[in-house]
């Protein structure tokens, strides 16, 4: 052991030495770097001794980066970054709930009701401080839950980036101003107007607190209320006072009415409160729900409307033939035998249904007055008053008590205005026929209260910002009545106020910002004080529920038939004329007010499906004289269709032409609140304005029956439309069955005769589709559908849809989950035949899913409730899906389209607030479609689950189910037998779409039943 | 004695010794491309890059720039995935069921044609992944890999994914047989170099071969497998390609006969467009002696064949329409037929079913410009097969009130005509880089020189 340790320590010795040597000698045997070897002894050392002897470089080294230098460098560059950092930044209040509001629990929607700007119940759901949707509300007496699609794409109005955000002061140049700076300047004005100087235009005021204040306000200054009526009511307002000196507006009680005539009334559309009609309507259609004793409606219109749609019998007549129709009738029902066939039927059933039926006539037609003179005679005749035709509790059109608007131009004219206050309506576009621009120069202070900068507004000299109904109190009176308080949700969102809270405000001496709510409150104590224990506790009650009712103003008008005649007989028939024009009232524009609204615009014409534009409707008899093609109900919308240019009167409108069936043959139809000029990005010249072509003479405005004048221009413009093609292709077992009462009374099962009815074996075991807790499923009852779309909007709203504009709708790209498909019958040459039918289409939920299998990354798939689901963030978006869905309800995100509206508008704020929260906001590139608003059924669940309880049927209610006022949809759970939708999906009659697929939808639809009376025609 | 009549012509024209085989087939490969070379390549490289490009934007700004929308959602970008396809079915074909069955004049064409194979392949590959609304995920999405996702698994129901797979496999294949097929002629170009760099690589490219007896028997061995198993891979691709449509219940996409029909189609296609790209080839690189009048006149027989095999689809697709009683199959034949896309049709049947018919003379089967032109209106016709398929059935379904008319948006047909710049493109570069003819195998099937004293038919 001792001699290998001694190897060891002689071999380290040796090598220590070596080294030594290699050192002292400079010795090449042993070396470590290439120079060792190659480089002399001198170099090597002198190179040795620089080894570690480097020094530390000197400061004056300066064109050395070295570490100091860097760290220099370094400091000064990172305090550079942060002065670029430092540019002012708007401050943001994030305020955390350091004491949690009581009953809000963050997360968790809170509900409240109030009353929307057109007296329909609302109720406004809000999150986190927001409203985020609005739901029609079920206690209100009227509107019964129902909400029409203007009040639902309302929610965009409170966010749309293009509010008036500020008072501003009009003239050369706009101004923003402040609200004290306006106040003291108007009252000033006020104070110095000469006598009966002061005048208020404004549309119909159904809010009493309101009327009330205005009351004040025109004993204060002495002023006078004018209003300016272009519904359809203003006739019959005109025609009570000729026969009783009352201007009072009946309600109409659908509801109790087996017999319904309409002569140019679109009740379900247009004419009067439509959400309070549809209701009413509907309630007498409920065949499936095992009500029999439907009611029968004939329809004579001149172009088509959802009303004409829904008529059991639809007559095509021009304008110019209203009166004469109205005089058969009132013959007919006198006892005369009835010389015009078209109208027997319509007598036989008048006869037969005497005290329980409605003859209603519509708008601004030749002689209108005298036509809604010849339908209260024929109610009177029929012994409608008082049962269904109803003076009592009449309607509340605002207008009752305010003066002619044609009596405010001739005044202005004469420079007898000083100061004229405009609120709700925008004359300068609306009614061009008045001719204000000239006599607007005239009056040294207009006032406009508008949302936003509209063509009044803009030639005003105060444009003052109003609030929304969700920003602001108020209250409503749809009804004599029938009240509504109207409660804000949410602080005004910008510097604005709502029409009473400026016109209160201007009627104390010192124009005092008020507190609105106490103007309301004390308006109600005084009113309600009688019979009302504490008002405290009525007030707290009003909220709560919404609406209530008190005691009608009775005011029955006592007629005098003899004038009736009288005037009837000194109306002279008027001649047919070769083209006559008919301007009608868009369902979805209106007055052209939400022009601007993304949604309404979007939202197609519920007939045409055109969305984005008016145009010219013609017949295609009508067309063909024009040189149009298309006499048939296939591929009747192209992308681009030819300009006519329609002249009535002198003036001319240049629009695209739409050859529709079902208009009578020598008509030309436009709608109205197209083309407004000074409506913000979205909404200027979409279409055009014909309100041009309307003529007024002797204080009588008229919207149809003068000589038009068509011809085509040569040019092509662009007509967006979301459905094409509306011929059904004889595949109506298939997909749309309809009947007729006399037959479904024989036979349930009648609209399923004629298919092929043959149950196919399956090869699939139903153990495949067993769902152990919940099975949703919804039932669409086509019998109660008016096609009035208000779903479609709620839809929109509730699932943050997006709109995606007239080019993309044009190339087939909307984004609609819930639609509403229209399918023609009859000869398109003969409008007298043709019926048309609505199909409210959304995903079916099929149990067997064409699109679940196909997709590659399962990112559609079946929920263990039933639902068909999709998982955006996992959808590539190879739309195999869609192409794969028989019934093309999925929706494919071609581009970023939740950013669309944003690009179009360039200012964003505050529409992100809009969103619903509960609702993923889809990105470009995958698929979306109907979820049966999944996050409604999951928080419901959720509720229940906390009370240990199943859902309850009714519990859980889609937005397109809760907004529909034809309570047609039905939703629930399919694994409860005793649900509403289990025991409409269990009918007879009741049909799946494209069942022959094997698809086993969810969705089960009930067939169309036409009441043709007793005997088929 | 040989009967003369039946004599078999020569695969081979010319007198040709080896080494004239291997000078003028490498000619190409060793010498400055020229001028009309460049001008057609270069117009190939610009036409993808632009296509390319357009794809770029595409991706950046949404797939809406196509033409797709309600309800048809698939367009362009699923046409010309069935096209390409369709297109690289005949090399493989050629290759591995012609070798297999022994068809000696297979040997001329078999190159070029499994070249085209690969690079139609290649074009194909790029529609299903840019035709997705989201390519950033799609391109692995697609796949079954293990995933943080959760149990994320891809749908294996889907025939978008069995295309996925089937592609994917039909590619690998064609592209290790090709390969394959090309080692004892890359190594033959290797020995030939001059250029060390050059040399370099196709050394690597050569995999060491050395042209010895073992290395052949491996060789041979390897190359009967690959045929083997690439032989399925022809007769799947196609019939899995098909099951995109009729897998699915839409009327004119649900139908049995799609497999063979489709299969059928892509060989006529592919055809096709060997003969369009041999014609051209011969012309430019001198080839006329190797890839002869008779193994054009070979090809346009297999056009016709297909061609009547494609024709006969059409009418059974129409009688099965009528026959099954569905009104939604008859509708959509009908409207095929007589709506709004019979321009379509009608373009489709002159060029499918019409203009081959021209192959039934032998003397307008060895005309080249007739043959050049009909080829290319069979490939147009089969772009407008799919083009009717895809668009017309799904324009028209079930419910009338979706039902739309589809076009092509300019960027469509930007993106079309890209993916034929990337396939010349890939081909021009293939005839300067590669051997466009198998040497080894053509040298195989020469009379024997020892015989024959290096003259033909001695």
């Amino acid at each position: 052991m001792s001699t290998a340790e001694n190897d060891l320590q002689k071999n380290w010795e040796a090598l220590r030495s070596a080294q030594h040597k290699e050192l002292s000698e400079g010795s090449r045997t042993l070396w470590r770097t290439l120079s060792d070897v190659t480089s002399s002894k001198e170099d090597l050392a002198a190179e040795r001794s620089q080894e570690f002897s480097h020094q530390l470089p000197a400061e004056e080294d300066a064109q050395r980066f070295n570490r100091r230098r860097f760290l220099q460098m370094m400091g000064a560059s990172g305090a550079l970054i942060g002065a670029a950092g430092c540019q002012r930044r708007p401050v943001d209040h994030l305020v955390p709930y350091v004491h949690k509001p009581e009953g809000l629990t963050y997360g968790t929607p809170m509900w409240y009701s109030s009353s929307a700007a057109n007296g329909v119940g609302v109720l406004i759901k809000t999150r986190e401080g927001k409203p985020i949707k609005f739901e029609g509300n079920p206690d209100h007496p009227v509107t019964q839950g129902g909400l029409d699609a203007h009040s639902q794409a309302s929610l965009l109005d409170l966010y749309h980036p293009e509010r008036l955000k500020t008072p501003m002061t009009g003239g050369a140049e706009l101004k923003e101003t402040s609200w004290r700076e306006a106040d003291t300047q108007i009252l000033q004005a006020l104070k110095n107007a000469k006598p009966g100087g002061v005048r208020l235009l404004t549309g119909g005021s159904i809010s009493p607190t309101l009327n009330s204040v205005i009351q004040d306000f025109m004993t204060t200054y002495r002023a006078k209320h004018h209003g300016l009526n272009t519904s359809s009511d203003a006739a019959i307002l005109a025609a009570t006072d000729r026969l009783s000196g009352q201007r009072v507006r009946p309600t109409y009680r659908f509801e109790r009415a087996d017999v319904i005539v309409s002569v140019d009334a679109d009740f379900l559309g247009t004419w009067g409160s439509t959400v309070e009609n549809t209701k009413s309507f509907s309630k007498r259609r409920k065949i499936h729900q095992g009500d029999t004793n439907v009611n029968r409606l004939f329809v004579f219109e001149s172009w088509m409307t959802n009303t004409g749609i829904a008529a059991d019998h639809r007559f095509a007549i021009s304008p110019t033939q209203q009166l004469s129709v109205l005089k058969a009738l009132i013959a007919g029902v006198q006892g005369s035998t009835a010389a015009d066939p078209m109208v027997a039927e319509a007598v036989r059933a008048l006869r037969a249904a005497r005290g329980k039926s409605i003859v209603v006539a519509g708008g601004h037609g030749p002689d209108a007055i005298e036509v809604q003179v010849a339908a209260l005679l024929l109610n009177s005749l029929l012994g409608n008053l008082g049962s269904t035709v109803d003076f009592d509790t009449p309607s509340i059109t605002g207008f009752e008590n305010t003066a002619d608007v044609a009596d405010l131009v001739a005044d202005m004219n004469a420079g007898k205005v000083d100061v004229l206050i405009i609120h709700g309506v925008n004359p300068m576009y609306s009614a061009p026929y008045l001719k204000f621009e000239a006599a607007f120069s005239k009056v040294p202070t207009v006032v406009t209260v508008t949302s936003d900068l509209n063509e009044t507004a803009i030639n005003s000299k105060f444009i003052l910002a109003e609030s929304h109904f969700a920003e602001c109190w108020g209250d409503s009176e749809i009804r004599s009545g029938v009240i509504s308080i109207q409660q804000p949700v949410i602080e005004p969102i910008f510097q604005t106020r709502s029409f009473g809270e400026c016109i209160a405000t201007w009627t104390t001496p010192t124009a005092v910002a008020i507190d609105y709510r106490e103007v309301v409150q004390n308006y109600w104590r005084r009113s309600v004080a009688s019979g009302v224990a504490g008002f405290d506790n009525w007030w707290m009650d009003q909220l709560k529920v919404g609406a209530t009712k008190r005691a009608a103003s009775k005011k029955s008008p006592a007629f005098r038939w003899a004038a009736a005649n009288e005037i009837l007989n000194s109306t002279k028939a008027r001649a047919k004329e070769d083209l006559e024009i008919v301007l009608y009232t868009s369902p979805n524009m209106g007055d052209g007010a939400q022009a601007n609204n993304a949604y309404m615009q979007e939202l197609p014409d519920p007939i045409t499906k055109v969305s984005w534009t008016n145009f010219v409707a013609v017949s295609p008899a009508t067309g063909e004289k024009l040189g149009l093609e298309r006499k048939t109900f296939q591929n009747m919308s192209e992308s681009h269709a030819s300009v006519l240019s329609v002249k009535v009167n002198g003036a001319t409108v240049e629009l695209p032409a739409f050859v529709q069936p079902g208009i009578a043959d020598n008509v030309v139809a436009i709608a109205l609140g197209y083309g407004r000029t000074s409506a913000g990005t979205l909404g200027t010249k979409v279409g055009a304005n014909a309100s041009i072509l309307a003529s007024f003479e002797k204080g009588r405005l008229q919207l149809s029956g003068q000589r038009a004048e068509v011809k085509k221009t040569g040019g092509k413009a662009l007509l967006a439309s979301t459905q094409k093609h509306f011929d059904l292709e004889g595949r109506d077992y298939d997909i749309l069955q309809t009947t007729t009462l006399a037959s479904f009374l024989k036979n349930p099962k009648a609209a399923k005769e004629g298919g092929h009815a043959v149950k196919l074996m399956s090869m699939y075991s139903d153990k495949e589709f067993v769902y152990p807790e919940h099975k949703w499923g919804m039932a669409i009852d086509l019998n109660s559908c008016t096609g009035c779309q208000a779903c479609v909007v709620a839809c929109y709203t509730e699932n943050n849809v997006s709109v995606v504009g007239a080019e993309e709708i044009a190339m087939g790209r909307h984004m609609a989950w819930l639609r509403l498909d229209l399918y023609y019958s009859g000869d398109p040459s003969k409008p007298e035949t043709v019926e048309a039918n609505y199909e409210p289409m959304l995903c079916q939920h099929c149990d067997n899913a064409p699109c679940e299998t196909v997709c590659p990354v399962l990112a559609t798939v079946h929920s263990t409730d039933g639902l068909n689901a999709m998982a955006y963030n996992r959808c590539v978006g190879t739309r195999y899906c869609s192409n794969n869905c028989p019934y093309k309800v999925r929706r494919f995100n071609f581009f970023q389209y939740s950013d669309q509206l944003a690009r179009k508008l360039d200012i964003t704020d505050p529409m992100p607030m809009m969103a619903n929260p509960e609702v993923t906001i889809r990105t470009r590139g995958i698929m979306e479609k109907c979820t049966f608003c999944v996050q409604r059924l999951q928080r419901a669940k959720d509720d229940f689950k906390d009370r240990g309880l199943r859902v309850a049927d009714g519990a859980v209610k889609t937005a397109c189910q809760q907004s529909c006022a034809a309570d047609a949809i039905a939703f629930g759970d399919l694994n409860d037998p005793k649900s509403e939708v289990s025991q409409l999906a269990a009918k007879a009659q009741a049909f799946k779409v494209l069942d022959v697929l094997n698809t086993r939808p969810n969705v089960s639809y009930l067939p169309r039943i036409r009441n043709k009376g007793a005997v088929e025609s | 004695m040989s009967v003369p009549a039946l004599k078999e012509e020569a695969l081979v024209q010319g007198t040709k010794t080896y080494a004239d085989v291997s000078n003028e087939v490498c000619l190409p490969l060793e010498s400055f491309p020229t001028k009309k070379w460049w001008v057609v390549f270069l117009l190939s490289l610009t036409v993808m890059t632009s296509g390319f490009a357009m794809i770029g934007y595409m991706i950046y700004a949404g797939t809406g720039l196509s033409g797709i929308q309600q309800p048809v959602g698939w367009g362009m970008m699923i046409i010309t995935f069935v096209f390409w396809i369709g297109i690289g079915h005949a090399g493989t074909l050629i290759s591995a069921i012609l070798f297999l069955f022994r068809q000696k004049w297979r040997t001329a064409i078999n190159r070029s044609a499994e070249a085209m194979t690969i690079f139609a392949v290649m074009c194909a590959g790029v529609f299903p992944l840019i035709h997705t609304g989201r390519p950033w995920y799609s391109f692995y999405w697609l796949f079954p890999y293990p995933n943080t996702m959760g149990p994320l698994w891809v749908n294996f129901r889907s025939p978008l994914l069995w295309d996925v797979f089937a592609v994917s496999t039909y590619f690998t294949i064609s592209a290790v047989f090709w390969y394959t097929g090309l080692v004892p002629d890359i190594a033959t170009v290797r020995d030939r170099c001059v250029n060390p760099i050059r040399k370099k690589i196709y050394t690597i490219l050569s995999l060491g071969w050395r042209g010895s007896s073992r290395g052949w028997s491996h060789y041979e061995i390897a190359y009967w497998i690959l045929a083997g198993l690439s032989t399925p891979l022809v007769l799947s691709v196609h019939t899995i390609v098909s099951f995109d449509f009729a897998v699915s219940i839409i009327p004119g996409w649900h139908t049995t006969i799609f497999p063979p029909y489709f299969v059928a189609g892509a060989i006529f296609s592919g055809f096709a467009m060997v003969v369009t790209l041999l014609v051209i080839a011969r012309e430019v690189f001198n080839l006329k002696e190797y890839i002869t009048i008779g193994h054009l006149d070979s090809m346009n027989k297999i056009i016709l064949a297909t061609g009547m095999l494609v024709g006969l689809a059409y009418g059974t697709e129409f009688f099965i329409a009528w026959y099954s009683g569905v009104p939604y199959e008859r509708f959509i034949f009908v409207q095929r037929a007589l709506g709004p896309y019979a321009w379509a049709y009608w373009t489709m049947i002159t060029c499918n079913v019409i203009s081959p018919q021209f192959f039934w003379f032998k003397s307008l089967r060895r005309n080249i410009p007739l043959m050049f032109v009909l080829s290319i209106f069979v490939n147009i016709g089969m772009w407008f097969e799919r083009f009717v398929i895809v668009v017309t059935s799904l324009a028209n379904d079930y419910l009338p009130s979706s039902w739309n008319y589809f076009r092509l948006s300019l960027w469509d047909y930007g993106v079309l005509l890209g993916s034929f710049g990337m396939f010349f493109t890939l081909f021009l570069l293939f005839c300067r880089l590669l051997p466009t003819i198998s040497m080894a195998e053509v040298k195989a099937i020469m009379p024997d020189q020892s015989k024959t004293g290096g003259h033909h038919h001695g």
